[in-house]
């Protein structure tokens, strides 16, 4: 298993844990439940159906921030990307 | 946001290689036969979790082939054409009916250059360069090929050659 919340790698190029389609599933989540506003992460997790903020829901935000999906601002907050939308 | 249906196959395909592993695998076999023991390559060379690697290179294939950028076992860096100009037959596609008095995995002296896919067991794409602009011509063939079929292929290539005119830069076929 993953040993942090973004990839696979122990110090290698970053790989997500979820393929393609499976990530555009999860944007589909955010799309429809956040929309392209700006929100937190704890808000990013509870929109692909968890509770709070635990390793599953980190790594699935982190998939989605490695196909470039949501972009994170300068203040922490996520939001759909360009590429996203 | 993509207006068009092409327009969001090339997001989808840029999508695809924006992870960083991602992005260095197109940029290593762009063009080649994605290799079965990818597994093997990302613990080695990527330094991914051994542990993990089956399931980062199927992350990786199923991504690719989502995107359109795997075809018969070979990655590109340029989704299909048909899905971004909606053209039906963007390279040359040749069939041949099936015989069984030549194997083409056994001849291998006549295209050095060219990438052969084990696509699956009946048939054998090859990928042939035309230039160094990254022009391509992708050609699956049936297995095994017969040298009937061989004829028939150069009979074919023959016919081409005394249809196209080619001029600097530009082959256009009359």
């Amino acid at each position: 298993m993953p040993t942090d919340e973004s990839d696979f790698s122990e110090r290698g190029p970053k790989a997500p844990v979820t393929s393609l389609p499976e990530a555009l599933e999860l944007l589909k989540l955010v799309r429809d439940r956040i929309g392209f506003a700006e929100a937190s992460r704890e808000t990013v997790a509870e929109a692909l159906g968890h509770t709070s903020l635990n390793g599953t829901s980190k790594r699935k935000i982190a998939a989605l921030s490695h196909f470039d999906l949501i972009s994170r601002s300068g203040g922490g907050a996520y939001r759909i990307s360009d590429l996203g939308r | 946001m993509p207006t068009d249906s092409g327009e969001h196959s090339q997001a989808i395909a840029e999508a695809a290689m924006r992870p960083s592993m991602y992005a260095k695998l197109f940029a290593r076999y762009d063009g080649h036969v994605l290799p079965l023991m990818l597994p093997n390559v990302l613990a080695r060379e990527f330094k991914v979790l051994p542990q993990s690697s089956e399931q980062v290179a199927q992350n990786f294939r199923e991504s690719a082939e989502f995107a359109g950028l795997l075809r018969n076992g070979i990655l590109s860096s340029q989704p299909e054409l048909t899905q971004l100009t909606g053209d039906a037959s963007p390279v040359p596609k040749i069939t041949a009916d099936r015989s069984d008095d030549m194997n083409l995995a056994s001849d291998s002296s006549a295209r050095p250059r060219i990438q052969i896919s084990a696509a699956d067991e009946r048939t054998k794409a090859f990928v042939l360069p035309l230039d160094n602009q990254g022009r391509i011509a992708e050609v699956v063939l049936p297995l095994p090929l017969s040298s009937r079929d061989i004829r028939k292929l150069k009979a074919w290539v023959d016919y081409m050659s005394s249809v196209v005119e080619e001029t600097p830069g530009e082959i256009s076929a009359n």
